[in-house]
This record gives C-alpha cells, structure tokens and sequence, in this order.
C-alpha cells in the first residue's frame, strides 16, 4: 500500500536494482537487501565472508547498478595512506616547480576497499575521516569528497596471517555488517551453471547518481514517531553493560555495547524497510529487522563473553528479551 | 532525520497533545481507554470474587460479611479498572494499530498530529486519520481479551464448598457465645444485656485468676464447667478475690450466690473465738476453739508458704487462764536515744505464750535449711506482730 508516488518510485526502482544484482549474486537475497539498504540509506558497508562467497563481486555489482563512479583498493599490508587518500606531488615547470595535489581513489562515489584487513591499522585508519566526515585533510588542507561517498569494504574472517583487526573506530562507521553465508549446494549448482557459459552474466546501470541521490532523499523523509525511536534508543542502551536495562548476558559478556552510530544505522535502514512494506512512516519491525546487522560489528565482548562462547546473536536475543517488557 | 530533530513527547502524554482535537483519534482513543477500564474491572472481579466468598464465609455477621465482600469486589474492580486504564492512555495508539492491522499508523499519526506539516507525506498521513477504522469492540476484545473467569469461578466454587464442609462459620445468633451476639438482630436490648451479664463473669472470673483454689469457681463463672465444691478453708487472699469477684459480678446475676456461698463456706471467716491450745504453740496447730480449728491453724505454715498474710491473721496469742502458765515477762527494748544516751525508750509486755512463739520463730529462722526469702518473710511476719500487740494487742 504505497501512498505517495516518490515512495511508490522508491520501491520500484530499488525493487529493479535488487533484482538485478540477484541475478548475479545467486543464493544471497538477505546479504542484497542489506546491502542495498545500507548504500540507500547512505552508509558506509562492510560485507563479511569466507572466499567465494561473491564479496567483491556483490559491491562491484551495487557499484555498477547505481551508476556510481567508481574506485577500488586491494588493501596489502605494504599499502599506505597515501595511497588511498593521495598526496602532494613537486611538479617541474617552466616557472619553477610546483607542488601539486594528486587525488587517491578515495576520491570517487563508490569506494570498495577490498580484503581491509589486510591493510596496515594506520593505512585503515587513513578512512576514519573519509568515512565520518566525506572530507579528508591533507598536508593542512581538506578536500571535500563527493557527497555520495559510501565504501563498500570486504573482510575474510577466517584467514589470520598476514592481516589485521580492524580498530573499533573504523568498525563503528560502518552502517552495518552483513555476513555473506555459504552457498548451499543448489546455489553452487546455479553458480556453476550460470558463470560457466560463454559469457558471464553482467549488471548493467540502472540509476545514474542523480537519481541515486533522489532515492537516498526519499528515505530521509520517512516518517518517524518519537515513541518508535524511544524504543530503538532504548534497546541499544540495553546492549551497553551500564545500562539498567541490559541483561545479565551483557552484563557480564560484553565490554562494549552499541552506540549513537548504531541507532542511526537501525532507524536509517528501518526507514528503507518501510518504503519496502509501502509505508512512509516507520515502525517497530522495521528498524528491528537489521538489529544483528547493525550491532554485530559493535559489540566489543569481554574475555568472560568469549570464553562463554557469546555471539551477536546471543546477545540481541538477550536484549530482545530484556526490553520487551518496556513495550 | 527533520522529522525526529523535533522535541517531542514521549507517548505518555499524548493525551495532552492536539490528538485530542481530532474527533476521529479522540472517539478511538475513547473507545481503547473504556475497553481498557472494562478489562481492568474484569480482572478485579475475577480476584476479588474467590476473596470475597471467602471473607464472607469467615465472617460471623452475615450482613457486615456480605457489605465486606461486596466492598472488596468494588474496590478491586475500581482499582484495576484504574489502573489498566492509566497503562492503556501510554499505549492506546498502538493498541489501535494492532486492531487495524497497520503497523505503528496511528502511533505516528498522533505523534505527529502537533506539529506543522513538513511536507506532503505528513499531510498525507494526517488526512489518513479521517479514514483510518476504529477499534470495533471485537477487535479491541481479540487483542486485548477480557480476563478468563473459569478459574476465577473454580476458585469461588472451591472456597463454597471447602466452607460447607468445615465447621459452620456463621454461629446462629440464639446462641449464648459472645461471638454470636449481635444487638442489631434485637431491639428489646436483651442481647445488650447477656453480653454485660458475660462480660462482668469474665472480670470476676478474672479477680479470681491465681489462686489454685478458686480455679474451679473461676471456670464455672466462665461457663466452662458446671459445679464446684468450695474449700473447708480459704486463705486471705482467696477471700479477698472473692470479694473483689463479687463486686465485679452484677446485682442481678444468679451467680453471685454461688460466689457467696464460697465466701461463706470458708470456716475461718465466721465468728469462731479462737484460743490456745495447749502444747499447741510453735506448731501452728489448734489454735481456735472450734474443732475444725486444728486445719485452719495448720493454714499459718500455708500461709507462710503463700508469701505472708496480707490482712492481719485473727489467729492471736491469747491469754491463758491456766495456772499452768508460765508468768507474763516484760521485755524492754532498747535503742539508741540521740539526746539521752543508750537507755530503756520502750517498754512492752508480752504473753508467755508469745515470748514462747517467739523462741519457736528464732528456731525456725535460724534452720540452717531455710532458705534467705524465708527468713525475710519470718522477720517481716514477726515485725507485723509486734507492731500489733504494741498497737493493743488485737
């Protein structure tokens, strides 16, 4: 029941875009949708998953579908800010030499910083401002980035050697973490049978950054209701280990809990979710539907939680038991 | 975020906002609260009802048992109403889109409907309230159903029939126990009167508490048994309890001649000269001329035993006329004169029979067997002695 023709808008082109990139990415309808919501809700994704899960080849699909620019980094170890950021190059010219500054691939509208963790913490960090703020300081000076920045990074959380965690802080900006599970057989026979054909399936572009903008707007304006967002609020303070609310399994399992960034990410992404249902105010189930997504790469667990086997999922589940009495 | 950049109420005060000018959210939210108010009322009747039953059962006064009852019933069901009613003004939206099927709507709505429209989706979602249904008493009873009164209603049934087979709880009011008295059920003032009747037996059975040998009057004058002898002898403090029993005891009351009859018993009240006998002193033994006097005599060792006389004895040493006698002594008691010196201040005469006593009384203090407060009470008893025979001898 869409009420309005922006939102009717909404939901049939952001229905087109997921269609088309599922075409791609066989078996990972959850993982597009987060995806898809994130970008939409202008965050900053990281997609997390084992090789051949379709990490790189789902953000160079939501790259290519939203008509985005595009830059990409394989993140090394031997990789430093600069070159993500870029730098200040001494240029010789005929009226003297000059110094001159060379944009790094930070400077475009869809970033996909690939396997981040192998990058260096101080490399990784070169994006804390880049991510938060859309602008980074060079050399004193700040250079804007384009207003529909969004990195879209991938993490192997099982290979260990040779990378690196990534700090709180960077975690922290990124709108949520969608898992990409394994495939089941089915899928890996549709795989196979879809990328061994003479010619690979491809996405073309469906928006153009203009109307991409116009999509991430009309989320913005979904209506919200204080009570709705009280209950939000109210649920991520229950998975802080101080807040009254929260459950003994955070109390005692959890060293550090969601924050402001979360509850932004739950109530940006709730809002797509109701243009999804055909609504244009939120509710309750909306914002409830990316709780794992939103926390799971906030919660920072106690050597007690870890040794109790603690996971996000235990820990939302918790949570949703702790506050349910609150209404 | 424009919208939630806004400060806003929490839900709680939604009824304070401008949502109660739109005549559809108010006619809603109306509906909501007086379900909410009937719930409320239905979960208080359902656990007062088993209460009520059984503060009836246990009240003796069928009428007060009932108004008690009936009072609690109210109470609860106001309290409850009350209280679910005040729950249900924090969450009547939701309650609302819950019976519409629409997710947080109304909730929205009202939120918003303070406020100045931003753009065209929250005029949109305003003119939607004049379209959204109301709560249909059905709807509201799905949602938020009306307490289960089975098990209210087993429990009451349980409570009848756990009162039937116990002892009956309501005594009829014929009955003579103070409990079922009740002056509402007579105006001749009878009952009133009965109940004054038990209430004076109840003092003097009270007067009589702690004495061993008035216990059995002491329960007939409660209504616990129904005859008792009295004692051939009676000690002083028993008589005085008697007495102190028979003024408490109404002009009226039969029963005060059964109290009389244990004041006149007691051999040793009459007017029975009491004289020495012979061989008699120190033992305590036949000092009265009357033949039953061997026992009363005998009560001085009792009444020593019982902590002293409270009221002088009429057991006196008397004169004896016999030559055999041994001559009157006087004895001088000396003291110690501030102005004169050591010297005679005071001069009294005493029987032989009393000097005798008194020797008797030194033996018995000075038993080494005796124990301390003994020796208190015999020298107390004998400063009582003294004190009288210098007061005249009586």
């Amino acid at each position: 029941m869409v009420v309005d023709d922006a939102a009717r808008k909404f939901c049939e082109q952001d229905q087109r875009l997921r269609s088309c990139i599922e075409e791609v990415i066989l078996g990972q309808q959850e993982a597009v949708a987060a995806a898809s919501a994130t970008l939409l809700a202008g965050g900053h994704l990281l997609l997390v998953g084992v090789p051949g899960t379709g990490k790189t080849k789902l953000a160079e699909s939501l790259s290519m579908v939203t008509g985005l620019s595009r830059g990409r980094i394989q993140f090394t170890p031997d990789l430093m800010p600069a070159d993500i950021l870029g730098g200040e190059t001494l240029l010789p010219g005929t009226e003297g030499d000059r110094v001159e500054f060379r944009p790094g691939p930070v400077f475009t509208q869809l970033l996909i910083a690939d396997e981040i963790n192998r990058g260096t913490p101080r490399t990784q960090s070169a994006l804390l401002e880049a991510m938060q703020e859309r602008a980074v300081t060079i050399s004193g000076s700040r250079h804007a980035l384009d207003p529909l920045f969004s990195v879209i990074a991938t993490r192997n959380p099982i290979e260990m050697e040779g990378t690196y965690p990534l700090p709180e802080a960077q975690r922290d900006r990124f709108l949520l973490e969608v898992p990409l599970p394994d495939p089941g057989s089915d899928v890996l026979a549709r795989i196979a049978a879809v990328t061994t054909r003479e010619h690979d399936p491809e996405v073309t572009p469906l928006l153009d950054p203009k109307q991409f903008a116009q999509m991430q707007r009309t989320v913005r304006r979904v209506i919200v209701a204080d009570s709705v967002i009280e209950r939000a609020a109210r649920w991520v303070g229950a998975t802080r280990p101080g807040d009254p609310a929260a459950p003994a399994e955070v109390r005692e399992g959890v060293r550090l809990g969601a924050g402001a960034r979360a509850l932004q990410a739950l109530i940006l992404c709730g809002k797509v979710e109701a243009l999804r249902a055909g609504r244009t105010h939120l509710a309750d189930e909306d914002w409830r539907r990316w709780r794992h997504e939103g926390i799971r790469h906030r919660l920072v667990l106690s050597l007690e939680g870890e040794l109790r086997g603690f996971g996000p999922e235990e820990i939302v589940s918790a949570v949703d038991r702790a506050v349910a009495h609150l209404g | 975020m424009p919208e939630t950049d806004q400060k806003k109420p929490s839900p709680s005060h939604l009824e304070h906002l401008g949502v109660v000018h739109d005549p559809r959210l108010r006619a809603g939210r109306h509906r909501i609260l007086r379900h909410a108010s009937r719930r409320g009322a239905s979960i208080g009747a359902a656990i007062g009802l088993p209460l009520a039953t059984i503060l009836y059962l246990s009240d003796p006064s069928p009428d007060r048992g009932l108004f008690t009852a009936l009072g609690l019933m109210l109470l609860l069901a106001c309290g409850f109403s009350l209280h679910q009613r005040h729950r249900a003004r924090a969450v009547w939206p939701r309650i609302w889109d819950s019976t519409i099927g629409d997710v947080a709507l109304v909730e929205t709505i009202a939120c918003h409907w303070h406020r100045v429209a931003s753009d065209h989706w929250s005029e949109s979602l305003r003119a939607r309230s004049a379209h959204i249904p109301l709560p249909t008493p059905e709807a509201l009873a799905r949602r938020v159903p009306h307490p289960d009164l089975i098990p209210s209603l087993l429990l009451t049934i349980l409570a009848l029939f756990i009162g039937s087979q116990l002892a009956p709880l309501k005594v009829d009011p014929a009955e003579s126990t103070p409990v079922a008295l009740d002056s509402t059920q007579d105006p001749s003032g009878q009952v009133d009167r009965d109940r004054q009747l038990l209430q004076q037996r109840q003092d003097a059975a009270l007067a009589l508490s702690g004495r061993a040998t008035l216990e059995a009057l002491a329960r007939q004058l409660r209504g616990i048994s129904d005859a008792s002898e009295p004692p051939a002898v009676l000690l002083p403090r028993d008589r005085s309890a008697l007495a102190e029993a028979l003024q408490r005891l109404d002009e009226t009351d039969p029963l005060r001649a059964l109290v009389e009859r244990w004041q006149a018993a007691d051999r040793r009240s009459g007017d029975h000269p009491a004289v020495a006998v012979d061989g008699a002193e120190g033992t305590g033994e036949a000092v009265a001329s009357d033949p039953s006097a061997a026992a009363s005599a005998g009560d001085l060792d009792a009444d020593l035993a019982d902590g002293g006389l409270d009221q002088p004895t009429t057991l006196r040493p008397v004169s004896q006329p016999s030559g055999d006698a041994e001559p009157d002594v006087t004895s001088a008691r000396i003291g110690q004169d501030q102005d004169d010196g050591p010297g005679i201040v005071e001069q009294q005469t005493v029987s032989a029979v009393a000097a005798d006593s008194a020797a008797t009384w030194d033996r018995v203090r000075d038993d080494p067997r005796l124990e301390a407060h003994w020796i208190q009470v015999i020298d107390l008893y004998r400063v009582l002695l003294r004190g009288r025979e210098r007061d005249g001898g009586g």
